[in-house]
This record gives C-alpha cells, structure tokens and sequence, in this order.
C-alpha cells in the first residue's frame, strides 16, 4: 500500500515576486522546493553537458572588473553591473569566466566547457521573469565556425526535446538582445538578424501571456576569441558560442506548466 | 533586374566597401567575412528602401533575403 505525504509547496508566482525584489546588497533565494526543481533541472543541463564531451569549469562568485572589460561587457550594457569592492563584480553571465580561463591559449582541437554562477544584473524593466539575480548554467563552445554552427543546433535540439519531454509548450525563435535601440545599436541588432546569431527557447507560462526565455543558444562568430586571443592551432581566430540556461526560470515555468505539486514530485522522484 | 543588381552592386561596392581589394560580386555572401557590418547594414537598408520606395519592416531582414546581391534584387525587386 502506498501512502501520499501531503507536500506544502512554494507558491512559484509568489517566488517570483521575491526574485523580482532583489536589490542590491539583498541575496534572494527560491523556497526549498523550488530550489530542489531548480537544482533537478541543472542536473539534467550537467548530465547532458559532460555526454557531449564538455568539461566541468568551477568559477568564483565574482568576476574581475577587467574581464569585463576585455569581453565589452561595459560598451554594450553600461549600467547593469551590480560591482562589489575591491575591483570585483558579481557576475553577468557565467560564461565570462571561461574566456578567461581560455585567454592566450592555442586550441588543439575543439572544446566544449560548462559553468554555473550566480549571476546579478541592475535590471531596470519590471516584467515576469526578469530577475536580478539568477543562476545561470552555461555551456561554451570553441572551434571553427562550422564545428560551432552545428553543436549549437545539436543543443538546440537536445533541449527542445528535453522540454518536451516535460510537457513544456515552448517555441524556439530567432532572437535579438532586447537591449539594442537606435542609431549603430540597431546595426548590431540587425546583423544579429540576418546571421541567425542568437535563438531562444521561449516557454508558454499561460495561454494568453509573453511566452518566456527559458534558454539561449549564441554565435558569437569571433567577437570573444579576438578579445581574449584564444586561437585555433592553424593560427586562426576561433570561433565561439554558448547555451544558456536560466534556472530559476525553468523552475517557474515547470511549477506553472505541471502544478508545483507534480513538477516536484519529479525533481523528488529522479532523487531516489 | 540586372539595372537594379547593377546598381545595387555599384553603390556597395562604391560606397560602403572602403577596401579597394575586395569588390563584391553579385553572388558574393555579404555577410560573411565582414562584408557588411553593423554600421554598413544600415545604409545598405536605406540605399534599398530608396530603391524599391518603401520601408522595409525588420521582420523582413533576415538571411533568406538579404545572403547576396542577387537574392536582395529577386526579393525585394519583386514587390
């Protein structure tokens, strides 16, 4: 005979409005189950992460200024670092601290490496989902353009499947960084079109609502490889990219899509 | 057709190419190898729209219409 233990579950829209209060100087975390969900999916990232050959990088919680400032980071999103003392940031992504570790370095053969961090961003739009602090997984990848192009497209298709797997009515979409407005910022915004630069996985939390960015998958053409001088063994610049996956944002549309009671029941089951 | 190519090619290759090494040719992929950056895209969006007397909303901006000279003038050429 089984039994049913009665589970009292974090209300997700009410985890949320936490994420959505942050501040400054504030370190907001999910409620325990959420953060199980969200500790689920990432293991999941991870699992499918190291079968594609990719090495697990452990990263510090902060960032050095002048990494930032050797990947642009202040060119493109001015005022949205959340800076710490002593020269050191919470970081915006996770993926800076991999071109980092690869500055300068020659590349044999392609790579792929993965990281998570707390990552911190001064958010100013209010909408849901957009959080000012988050954990992002991130897997990065180096090589030629065409080694690059098409391991973006595998994850693009491992992880639609996988959504679908968990009955999350999602869309992949040709996307744009928000951020660019006018004048050469619609140049960049626009170029970024045409090449097909950037897709977002984008999860339906309701029938009526925005659909929301779950994950993206980025061609960064030579952008990074030029700015930290990682090159392919011919000599030539590499080429990168990235999959990014927004945890607690996944967390949120699994609880909405299944019920918060069944989304973690199988973050629960897969822990036996 | 071949006017608007030619002049299509003309005004890229005149006006928005300052590497007098490389010309572009009319199945040239414009957008590898840093033909047209995000600087050039615009003009080449303005020079276009002059062209053909319209906007071109951005939705319309993408690879399948914008990969070459000659794919521009089939697609916007036929409007």
């Amino acid at each position: 005979m089984t039994t049913t233990r009665e589970i009292t579950i974090d209300d997700p829209m009410t985890q949320l409005s936490r994420l959505q209060e942050w501040a400054p100087g504030r370190e907001s975390v999910l409620g325990p189950h959420m953060s199980a969900l969200a500790a689920w999916v990432d293991s999941k990232f991870l699992e499918f992460a190291i079968q594609a050959g990719a090495q697990e990088l452990p990263v510090p919680r902060f960032i050095s200024r002048s990494v930032l400032e050797r990947a642009g980071y202040f060119e493109s999103f001015p005022a949205s670092i959340v800076e710490e003392s002593d020269g050191g940031c919470m970081p915006p992504a996770a993926c800076y601290h991999c071109y980092a570790k690869l500055a300068g370095t020659s590349l044999h053969e392609p790579g792929a490496w993965t990281c998570i961090a707390r990552c911190h961003r001064n958010e100013d739009k209010e909408e849901p989902g957009r959080l000012r602090a988050f954990a992002m997984r991130e897997i990065v990848l180096v090589g030629s353009a065409a080694w690059v192009r098409e391991q973006r497209q595998e994850w693009m298709d491992r992880i639609l499947a996988f959504a679908q797997s968990l009955h999350l009515v999602v869309q992949l979409d040709a996307a744009t960084d928000s951020f660019f407005a006018g004048g050469a910022a619609r140049g960049r915004k626009l170029v970024q079109q045409i090449k097909g630069l950037k897709f977002e996985l984008r999860a339906h939390m309701d029938a009526t609502g925005t659909p929301l960015a779950i994950s993206s998958f980025n061609l960064h053409e030579t952008f990074f490889s030029r700015r930290f001088e990682f090159r392919l063994a011919d000599g030539s610049d590499a080429h990168s990219g990235c999959v990014a996956f927004g945890l607690e944002r996944w967390a949120l549309v699994l609880a909405l899509t299944l019920g918060p009671a069944q989304a973690f029941r199988l973050a629960e089951q897969e822990q036996i | 057709m071949s006017d608007a190519r030619d002049k299509l090619l003309d005004y890229i290759n005149g006006e928005l190419l300052t590497d007098l090494t490389r010309r572009a040719a009319p199945d040239t992929p414009l957008f590898e190898d840093g033909w047209i950056d995000s600087l050039k895209i615009l003009k080449l969006i303005a020079y276009i729209e002059l062209m053909i007397g319209r906007n071109i909303p951005d939705e319309e901006i993408v690879m399948k219409n914008f990969r070459t000279v000659t794919v521009i003038v089939e697609h916007f050429g036929s409007k």
